[in-house]
C-alpha cells in the first residue's frame, strides 16, 4: 500500500510504506489512522528537503530498525563510525549548509533518527579542529560575547582544555 | 462588482509599476499601502507621494520595506502600522501562511551593559542565510555537541552554544558518545573531562549505564575520608589532580545510595581492584583454581569492572608522603571512637589510594592485560571499551602472545571492532623499529593489521 506525504508547498510524493515507516512519526501516524489512501500533510518540510529526506529512506529501507531497548547500543556502537560515515551517506550529505540544515530539522520532525545523527555528525566535523572564531565563519554566527565573557568562560573550560 | 475589479486591476498594476520602479532605482522591494479608491484614497496619495519622495530624497523610510499591508478594508489601513505588525503579504506570493518577517536582533540590556563595553557587532551582509547553525533548536545542538571532539570550541562559539554545552543532557550524551554506555560513568567520574561531570549529568548517565561496582567503592572510600578530615577540621593539601577533586559531596552521596541499591550494603565495603589483583598473580604463578576463575567472570561481567584505561608500564609506588598517621594524629585524640562508625573504610591502604593522580585508578597494566589473555580469552572479549584499541595494541607489539593473538584479534572483530588508524600508524612504525621479530613474526603482524582494518598492508 503506497503512502502519499504532501510537503509544505502542496507536492506530493508517493512512497512505498516500508520506506515511509523509516520515520517514527509517520510509522505511529500509519498504525493510529490506519491506512486511509488521502496524504498526509507534512507542513513542516518543503518539497525539495522531503525528496532528499525520501531518498536517504529508500536506500536505508532494509536497515534494522533499533528497538528502543538496542537504542543504548547503537549509540555506543556509533561512536565507533564517528568519523567514518558510510560512503553513500557521505556523498548524499554533501550539501549546502543552509540545506544540511534543514534536512537535520526534517528528520528531527519527522524522527528519523538515523538521519538526525547523520546531519548532527556532519555538522560535528565540520566543527572538529576549527577555532571558535572559524565556526563562527563558517556558519554566519554573530559573536554575542564580550570579551570579559569569553576570559570567563575560556577559564570554566578548564574541563576541557585538559583533556 | 466591476469597481472592486476595478481595484483588483489597479491594485496589480500599482505594484506592477512600483516594482519596476523599485528594480530600477534600488533592486528592492519596495512595500506600501494598497490602495482602495472608495476609502481615503486622498490619504493613500500622501503616503505614495511621501514614500516617493522618500526614496528621492534617500531619507531612510523603510518601515514597511519588503512588505504590503493587507487589503483588510478597515480603518486600520489609515493608523500607523507598528514594525510587530505582521499582517504582511509578499508581492508575489499568496496570503497561505505568514511569511518570514526579517530577522532583528534584540540586544539584552542588562545593568553590565553600561559598565562593560559590548564587543562590536560583526558586519552582516545580505546574503547571510536566513537558517544558520545558531538557530537551531536546543535538542539538536545538543546532538552536535554530543558528537563534537572539542567542547571547549563549540562553547565559546555564541551565548546559545555555551548554554547548550553546560546542559546535563549535552554532556550526558557527550560522555555516552565518547566512551560508550559501558564505560560513560568510569570515564565522566575519572577520565579527562572528569570536571565536566556534575550530580545532573551523573544522573542522566546512571539512566541507561551500567554503575561499575568498584567506582562506588571509590565513592565510598572518598565519603568516608571526607568525613575523617572534616571531623578532624583538617585540611589536607592537595597536590595534583585527585580523583575526588572533581567529584563533590553530592555526586559521592549519590554514587553510594545507588550503588547500595543495585550491589547490596556489604558490597561497597569490598575493594574490587585488590580481588582483581589477588586472581591475577594468581593466574601468573598458574594456580588459579575454577573458583578463582569465577570470581573473576564475576567482577568483570557482574561488577562491571573494565579496563578503562591500559598503560603500558609498570605499577606505580604509593606515594609516601601521605601517611595515615598524619591524619589519624589529630581524630584520635578528639574522638578515639570515631573510626569505628566508618565501617567502609581500610585506613592505610584508602588513604594511599586517594592520594593517587586520576590516570593511576583502575588502571590494568600491560601484564594483566596478558594475563588475562592467556586465561581466558573469552574474558577479554568483556574488556572490550573504547581503550580496546589499546588492547590490541598491546596484544600486537607483544612478542609472547604472538601465536595465540591473531584468534582473538579476530575474535574482537566479528563485534564489529576496529582499531584507529592512530593504532596502526604505532604499530607500523613499531614494526620497522624493533628487530628482535623474526619473519614468521612479522608476518603474523601483518596479518592481524590486515584483519583489524581490513586492508592489506604491504612489506613491512
Amino acid at each position: 500500500m503506497p503512502v502519499v506525504l504532501q510537503a509544505s508547498d502542496n507536492q506530493q510524493f508517493t512512497i512505498e510504506k516500508a520506506v515511509a515507516e523509516r520515520s517514527m512519526l509517520l510509522k505511529n501516524m500509519l498504525e493510529d489512522v490506519g491506512e486511509a489512501g488521502e496524504p498526509i500533510p507534512l507542513p513542516n518540510v518543503a518539497g525539495s528537503i522531503l525528496k532528499k529526506v525520501i531518498e536517504y529512506c529508500e536506500h536505508h529501507k532494509e536497515d534494522p530498525v533499533p528497538s528502543a531497548e538496542e537504542d543504548k547500543d547503537a549509540f555506543e556502537s556509533s561512536r565507533r563510525k564517528a568519523d567514518d560515515i558510510d560512503e553513500w551517506d557521505a556523498q548524499f550529505i554533501k550539501v549546502g549548509n543552509e540545506e544540511l540544515f534543514e534536512i537535520i530539522l526534517a528528520a528531527n520532525y519527522l524522527d528519523i533518527k538515523p538521519l538526525l545523527d547523520l546531519g548532527c555528525k556532519t555538522v560535528a566535523n565540520m566543527i572538529k579542529g576549527k577555532t571558535p572564531e572559524q565556526i563562527r565563519e563558517m556558519f554566519n554566527i554573530e559573536n554575542d560575547f564580550t570579551p570579559e565573557e569569553e576570559d570567563q568562560i575560556r577559564r570554566e573550560n578548564e574541563w576541557a582544555a585538559d583533556a | 462588482m466591476a469597481h472592486y475589479h476595478h481595484d483588483k486591476a489597479h491594485y496589480r498594476k500599482d505594484q506592477d509599476d512600483d516594482y519596476d520602479n523599485d528594480k530600477m532605482q534600488s533592486g528592492h522591494h519596495r512595500a506600501r499601502c494598497s490602495s482602495d479608491d472608495k476609502r481615503g484614497h486622498s490619504k493613500m496619495d500622501d503616503r505614495k507621494a511621501r514614500a516617493i519622495k522618500d526614496k528621492t530624497t534617500n531619507t531612510p523610510h523603510d518601515y514597511f520595506a519588503d512588505i504590503h499591508i493587507l487589503d483588510t478594508g478597515s480603518i486600520l489601513d489609515f493608523l500607523p502600522v507598528p514594525e510587530s505588525t505582521h499582517a504582511v503579504k509578499h508581492r508575489s506570493q499568496p496570503l497561505l501562511q505568514p511569511p518570514s518577517v526579517p530577522y532583528t536582533v534584540k540586544h539584552r540590556v542588562s545593568h553590565e551593559s553600561y559598565l562593560v563595553p559590548s564587543r562590536p557587532r560583526q558586519k552582516h551582509t545580505s546574503h547571510i542565510s536566513r537558517l544558520n547553525l545558531s538557530r537551531l533548536p536546543d535538542k539538536i545542538l545538543s546532538r552536535i555537541f554530543s558528537f563534537t571532539s572539542d567542547p571547549a570550541s563549540f562553547s565559546l562559539v555564541c551565548r546559545r552554544f555555551q548554554s547548550v554545552s553546560k546542559s546535563p543532557h549535552a554532556r550526558a550524551g557527550f560522555f555516552l558518545f565518547l566512551y560508550g554506555t559501558r564505560n560513560a560513568i568510569p570515564a565522566a567520574l575519572l577520565g579527562p573531562f572528569h570536571a565536566a561531570c556534575y550530580l545532573a549529568v551523573l544522573d542522566l548517565l546512571l539512566r541507561q549505564c551500567p554503575l561499575p561496582r568498584w567506582i562506588v567503592q571509590l565513592a565510598a572510600i572518598d565519603r568516608d575520608i571526607r568525613r575523617v578530615e572534616k571531623h578532624a577540621a583538617r585540611k589536607v593539601v592537595r597536590r595534583d589532580p585527585l580523583w575526588t577533586t572533581a567529584w563533590t559531596s553530592g555526586t559521592v552521596d549519590r554514587l553510594v545510595q545507588k550503588g547500595k541499591e543495585q550491589y547490596g550494603h556489604e558490597a561497597i565495603s569490598g575493594r574490587d581492584w585488590m580481588d582483581m589483583q589477588d586472581v591475577l598473580e594468581e593466574a601468573r604463578v598458574g594456580t588459579l583454581l575454577p573458583r578463582e576463575f569465577e570470581r573473576l567472570k564475576t567482577l568483570i561481567v557482574d561488577a562491571h569492572y573494565t579496563a578503562w584505561s591500559v598503560i603500558d608500564g609498570t605499577r606505580p609506588d604509593p606515594p609516601s608522603s601521605v601517611s595515615f598517621a598524619s591524619l589519624t594524629s589529630s581524630t584520635s585524640s578528639s574522638s578515639s571512637d570515631y573510626f569505628p562508625t566508618l565501617v567502609n573504610y581500610h585506613p592505610p591502604t584508602d588513604t594511599i589510594l586517594r592520594s593517587l593522580p586520576i590516570s593511576f585508578i583502575n588502571i590494568l597494566y600491560r601484564p594483566d592485560i596478558l594475563t588475562l589473555h592467556d586465561l581466558a580469552p573469552s574474558l577479554l572479549r568483556r574488556l572490550t571499551t573504547p581503550q580496546t584499541e589499546e588492547t590490541i595494541n598491546t596484544i600486537v607489539m607483544t612478542e609472547r602472545v604472538m601465536k595465540g593473538s591473531l584468534v582473538e584479534v579476530q575474535r574482537l572483530l566479528k563485534s564489529g571492532y576496529r582499531v584507529s588508524e592512530r593504532v596502526v600508524d604505532r604499530v607500523r612504525v613499531w614494526l620497522q623499529a624493533d628487530r628482535r621479530l623474526d619473519e614468521d613474526g612479522r608476518r603474523r603482524v601483518r596479518r592481524i593489521l590486515k584483519a583489524v582494518t581490513g586492508t592489506p598492508y604491504g612489506e613491512v
